[in-house]
């Protein structure tokens, strides 16, 4: 038993990779830039259309500070035609420009040299007298500011002839007509189909955040700078219980309930309760929950009743001692218990009673009638025993819901808990927040499908000696 | 006894089906939500259904209802006709996002300030002047659409990963090593195309005509081709019984299963609300995530039939006669192990159902659209009477109901261990 423990949790840890990697590079896709951000800029035109050295330092600085001037990986992967951009002023729009430029050439740093042409042309242009040719000017800096916003590399080679003549036409001396480097159209276009792989040692961004991350270091919050993990123990504080007493409590419910519809089919609490049953699992749970606020919780509707607080739960005070806190919860955790638990109570007691009816038509709990074997001796040592085991798998895909389907419920009745900082991360858009509640609910559910597959082999014993077979 | 055994397998399925009353109903109502569905803007739309003024006529309803089905739509202008224009308007004349600024948030019951009975909002209004029913029948549409096209996505990878999972096994697969390679070559090679050379062609190729795309998958078949016609020409040059010919045993069962673990330990909700964070928030999004979510389960309902189905005896036979794999797959066994396939598909639409709901409820949803949760989502945010909450409300819980009776019946009809002579 305790050597397929053992072997259980080793491998768990793939998954928990998977997990941290699936988590890093969705933090990277993540629109905005944490150094403007940092720096408190809005924009990225700002900061990065300044040519002052000084504020260029400091980007470069600050950037370096948080490591983003590493690779990503530990390895990379691109092709011959990728430029290598050492220059991060350009932002973000103006890189996926250049990239799109490199591959479609197949030169990456004839592409890059085009560009940062243009972008002195267009200052150079910006920089002229007043007096000379103005209608030209303009129609040359807004076919300027066309072609360095312009993603396709053909439409680029065509706004090119217009904006030489242009250049003509205006015929001042700093203004040179840019002779589209035919080197960039030429052979080089089967560079974009050979890869280059980069091995990137151990300094790279996934390796600082991976380490970064087991030393509980999720960084900080985008909205008030505390420490995300902070934030993020801080809610759980508030949906852990609610979480774990909604879980045992379908058990606790379910079980019995299960098996009594099952021994006693077709008779009067069976058909009552399978109906009830079947109506609550249909009944959307914020709804349930709207409903619940609006008629018995708001003072003005009739039905409103002075002890009956729904959100009552809220008003937990978390720096009391553990045992006020108790008492606190089971006074006011009911109403929200409630609405998390009937849609799973619901479904894991018509598993049980199906189960349960499975092994009750087979032959064997025949014979033990036969023979004369006491009911409830027959029902909960040999019926009960062997219906349990779907009941148990279903045990780990609780936890996800039990995790995840509280956010709207934490809405609805105020519960500062993992939910409702998910959403306010979310109307934010506070990445860092958002990440780690990925992470952390990822990693949840982990443990709970961990759980879920020990309490299954405890109770059936193949599993634990014979794990070559596969058993459904 | 009636001697069933010319029937095809289907068909045995559906007559166990019928004797189930409550099952038989849900199946009638649903076919009823999909017509409802279908000629929703011929039911209720704010254009009239046919408008004459002895001359010209026309029927503006007709031009919705077409448009929805993808092709073009006709502009409308009330204003061309005169008032004396003879007109007969659909069952419920407003549109679900027509404002009527004169009947803001009236009960169903009550005085509500219409012309005449036959403008009357028969389910109330919104804040916004909007009628309910027209946005409930609307939104049966999108309950439809979303709960079938994420479950039509999650049944394709889920057959598929399944019959590979169950019917393979762990000792039944096994690929040279030659092969191992060039698979995994392939996949690289790929994959790199996909997501680094080609990338943006792709990206253009989708906005544009669908030919472009198709160009596109030519491409890539003929890379894959090529990359075959040098696995072949290898296996002639080199001599038999040498390293790279040796067969291995590929454990298909074990990969499939870490797969499932994997997208399994994904929360769906928590998924969905961050990509939706970080792109736009649309329902195409929305359909694909659930689809790549959910057909984990339908793949491990599946492998389970599978096991049990496998050690039957004509599948043995089948095999013997030298039946393909592909054949005994598709012919005999999942047939048999399709039951609990269609149960979790069907308790798969409810739950997207659900999903949605709670989605639009939270404000995650694209723009202007109006279904039954951007309806509950209103009728929180400001507080509203009864009828704006109750009767979307009322719409999910019947349609999820729905869903789930006839997923019961298919259990029902699928399991013949349950029998009443116990």
């Amino acid at each position: 038993m305790f050597s397929y423990i053992i072997k259980r949790t080793f491998i768990f840890i793939p998954t928990l990779l998977v997990i941290c990697l699936f988590t890093f590079f969705l933090s990277t896709t993540a629109p905005g830039d944490p150094v403007l951000r940092m720096l408190n800029q809005r924009g990225e035109s700002d900061l990065l259309k300044s040519k002052n050295s000084f504020t260029q330092k400091l980007y470069k600085d600050k950037r370096a500070a948080l490591g983003l001037d590493l690779p990503l990986f530990y390895f990379s992967i691109s092709s011959f035609a990728m430029p290598d951009i050492q220059d991060h002023l350009l932002g973000k729009q103006e890189i996926e420009i250049i990239n799109r430029w490199s591959i479609e050439t197949g030169d990456g740093n004839k592409s890059l040299e085009f560009f940062l042409k243009l972008k002195n042309l267009k200052q150079g242009v910006l920089g002229l007298n007043q007096s000379q040719n103005d209608s030209i000017r303009f129609i040359l800096l807004d076919k300027l500011t066309v072609i360095l916003n312009e993603k396709s590399w053909v439409n680029v080679n065509n706004k090119i002839i217009e904006i030489n003549s242009l250049i003509n036409g205006v015929g001042s001396e700093n203004i040179k007509p840019i002779i589209l480097n035919n080197a960039i159209n030429g052979g080089a276009i089967f560079n974009r189909y050979i890869p280059r792989v980069v091995f990137n040692g151990l300094e790279n961004q996934f390796n600082y955040w991976f380490f970064r991350v087991l030393n509980g270091d999720f960084g900080k919050s985008y909205i008030d700078k505390r420490p995300v993990l902070d934030k993020v123990w801080a809610a759980l504080e508030w949906s852990l219980p609610l979480s774990i007493s909604s879980i045992v409590l379908t058990f606790l419910l379910s079980i019995p309930i299960g098996v009594y519809s099952a021994v006693y089919r077709r008779k009067w609490f069976d058909t009552s309760v399978s109906t009830i049953l079947f109506l609550m699992y249909s009944v959307p749970s914020f709804w349930l929950a709207s409903m619940i606020m609006v008629f018995l919780g708001d003072p003005e509707s009739p039905l409103y009743a002075e002890w009956f607080d729904p959100l009552g739960y809220k008003s937990m005070n978390m720096d009391s001692s553990f045992s006020e806190k108790l008492i606190v919860l089971l006074q006011h955790i009911w109403v929200p218990l409630f609405c998390l638990t009937y849609f799973n109570l619901a479904f894991v007691s018509r598993q049980m009673r199906s189960s349960m009816l499975e092994v009750l038509a087979q032959d064997y709990i025949r014979t033990a009638y036969a023979k004369g074997l006491y009911a409830k001796l027959i029902i909960w040592k040999h019926a009960f025993r062997n219906s349990l085991l779907p009941i148990i798998t279903m045990l780990g895909g609780l936890f996800p819901i039990a995790i995840g389907g509280a956010i709207v419920l934490e809405v609805i009745f105020s519960i500062p808990g993992m939910g409702w900082l998910t959403l306010e991360a979310l109307y934010a858009r506070d990445y860092p927040v958002i990440i780690a509640v990925v992470f952390f609910s990822g990693v949840m559910t982990l443990i709970g499908y961990l759980f879920s597959d020990i309490m299954y082999a405890y109770f059936d014993p193949r599993i634990r000696f014979d794990d070559q077979k596969a058993v459904e | 006894m009636v001697d069933d055994s010319h029937k095809k397998w289907w068909q045995l399925y559906f007559i166990r089906f019928k004797k189930n009353r409550l099952a038989r109903i849900s199946i009638y109502l649903f076919l009823l939500m999909i017509c409802i569905a279908f000629f929703a803007d011929i039911i209720a739309n704010e254009r009239p259904l046919f408008i004459s003024d002895g001359e010209s006529w026309e029927m503006p309803a007709l031009s919705s209802q077409v448009s929805f089905m993808g092709f073009e739509d006709k502009s409308f202008e009330f204003g061309q006709w005169d008032k004396e224009a003879f007109v007969i308007y659909p069952f419920i004349p407003y549109s679900p996002s027509n404002l009527d600024i004169k009947n803001q948030l009236v009960s169903p019951f009550g005085k509500q300030n219409i012309s005449s009975n036959r403008w009357r909002h028969w389910l109330g209004t919104d804040e916004l002047g909007r009628d309910i029913s027209s946005g409930m029948i609307h939104g049966t549409r999108y309950v439809l659409m979303i709960g079938f096209s994420s479950m039509l996505i999650a049944l394709l990878i889920g057959l598929l990963m399944g019959c590979i999972s169950g019917f393979y096994g762990d000792y039944d697969y096994s690929l040279s090593y030659l092969s191992i390679i060039f698979s995994l070559l392939g996949v690289f090679v790929v994959s790199f195309i996909v997501f680094h050379s080609r990338y943006y062609n792709i990206l253009d190729s989708l906005q544009n005509n669908f030919f472009d795309f198709l160009f596109e998958l030519l491409y890539l078949t003929i890379v894959v081709a090529f990359l075959k016609l040098i696995h072949k020409f290898i296996l002639k040059i080199i001599p038999e019984n040498t390293f790279l010919t040796k067969e291995k045993n590929i454990p298909l069962d074990i990969i499939i299963n870490r797969l499932i673990e994997f997208v399994v330990t994904i929360p769906v909700l928590f998924l969905i609300l961050s990509i939706i964070a970080i792109l736009k928030p649309s329902f195409t999004l929305l359909i694909l995530i659930i689809g790549f979510t959910y057909w984990t389960s339908i793949a491990r309902f599946l492998r389970a039939e599978i096991l049990k189905v496998k050690r039957l005896n004509y599948i043995e036979s089948a095999r013997s006669m030298g039946y393909s794999d592909i054949r005994i797959i598709a012919r005999h066994i999942i047939p048999n192990a399709i039951g609990p396939v269609l149960i979790i598909v069907s308790f798969g639409i409810a739950a997207t159902i659900l999903i949605e709901a709670t989605l639009s409820f939270l404000g995650v949803v694209p723009g202007s659209f109006v279904t039954w949760g951007v309806l509950l989502k209103g009728a929180r945010e400001f507080s509203s009477p009864w009828w704006v909450a109750v009767f979307p409300g009322l719409g999910i819980f019947f349609t999820v109901t729905m869903f789930n009776l006839i997923g019961e019946g298919i259990l029902d009809a699928n399991n013949p261990k349950i029998r009443d002579n116990v």
